[in-house]
């Protein structure tokens, strides 16, 4: 037997016409597997219609802004994370375009020259500077320099440790915007 | 109660966050029973839709004022539980076995609610054997009577592909009533075809 188009007549959400609708009558009294898919589709039907909404748990709002605060929190931190990123990825590529620009733009030798003339001369000047350092230390009582450097110790201490709260403070609480 | 859309959503389209919360206290039944119906479990739906207060606070600038709210977040919350279902793939529960599944449950009247949460258990089961955007669709559908347009706005389709979809729903979710039901299926003689 031909279901069709009964059989989408049977689904269809817009209402029939009034001759489609008597010819699906007249063709469900004659064939059962179209009348099983009528009853089975008129049924889920009913059901879906009279299903109601859910609602969520009491609280929910509650939860809500409990989650929101939390959720600006993460997002800030991420914020935070990101910018390190992109300043630390700049930085790398700037980097890499100065070693590129620099490789390009020179031969191996020459390069290889260079860096090895300058490498010799900041040796020389390093080890003139150390020679007049040690030359006016000799000036200076031993107990003037113990103390400089501890002033000195303490001060990158303290710089080391205020940079490192401010980067643990950006990172818990973020950077606010407004 | 007042209305939001007229209300409290220019307010927290400024950023007002208490108005923000007033709206989330209007939405929440629709929002949660679209990710309950997509999802199927309680403590999935409530990630899923305080994800959806969550994702809409955030894109509250790309909002268009044009637009119906409730439309709105309802595809901020049908994508989500859209993407949910392809990430996790979660569990299909067989439909023989949504009898079985039902808890127990209490009193006051037992009988009635008995009988609410095998009829939940059968509607999650028959819901279960669609794919997410066809199960999408029938809810935006049935729950929300969004016109065929509103639901292509919804999702992100045409509209000949949502009434497509509503007509495969509608055939599958026949068929698995069916199955579930042999006993009100008489036999097919031997020389009768299918329907489908």
């Amino acid at each position: 037997m031909n279901h069709q188009p009964f059989n989408e007549w049977i689904y269809q959400d817009a209402p029939l016409t009034e001759q489609d609708e008597q010819e699906l009558k007249a063709h469900l009294k004659t064939c059962p597997v179209c009348q099983d898919n009528d009853k089975a589709w008129q049924d889920v039907n009913g059901m879906l219609k009279s299903a109601p909404m859910m609602p969520a748990a009491p609280g929910f709002v509650n939860r809500w802004q409990a989650s929101l605060a939390d959720r600006r929190q993460k997002e800030l931190r991420r914020q935070v994370w990101m910018g390190f990123l992109i300043l630390s990825g700049a930085f790398l590529l700037t980097l890499a375009l100065i070693i590129l620009f620099i490789v390009l733009n020179h031969s191996p030798v020459s390069l290889f020259t260079q860096v090895f003339e300058s490498l010799t001369g900041a040796w020389l000047v390093f080890l003139e500077a150390k020679a007049s350092i040690t030359h006016w230390l000799q000036t200076i009582p031993p107990l003037l320099i113990g103390a400089g450097l501890l002033v000195f110790a303490s001060w990158c201490t303290v710089l080391v440790l205020a940079w490192n709260l401010v980067f643990r403070i950006s990172s818990r609480k973020g950077i606010p915007t407004k | 109660m007042k209305i939001p859309d007229s209300e409290w959503l220019p307010l927290a389209l400024q950023g007002n966050e208490e108005a923000f919360t007033r709206v989330v206290e209007h939405y929440q039944t629709p929002v949660y029973n679209l990710c309950y119906r997509m999802l199927g479990s309680p403590q999935e739906a409530e990630d899923a839709a305080q994800e959806t207060f969550w994702r809409a606070y955030r894109n509250l600038n790309r909002y268009d004022p044009n637009r119906s709210f409730m439309t709105w977040i309802l595809s901020i919350a049908a994508h989500y539980c859209i993407d949910q279902h392809r990430r996790q793939r979660i569990n299909i529960l067989p439909l023989e076995g949504y009898v079985e599944d039902t808890s127990p449950d209490p009193a006051p009247n037992p009988e009635a609610y008995a009988s609410q949460s095998e009829e939940a258990a059968v509607l999650r089961s028959l819901l279960d054997g669609l794919n997410p955007q066809d199960r999408a669709a029938i809810i935006l559908r049935y729950w929300y009577d969004l016109s065929e347009m509103e639901i292509a706005q919804t999702l992100n389709l045409t509209v000949s592909a949502v009434k497509s979809r509503l007509h495969r729903a509608r055939i599958t979710l026949g068929q698995r009533w069916q199955a579930a039901h042999p006993s009100a299926v008489p036999e097919r003689r031997h020389d009768e075809s299918p329907a489908f």
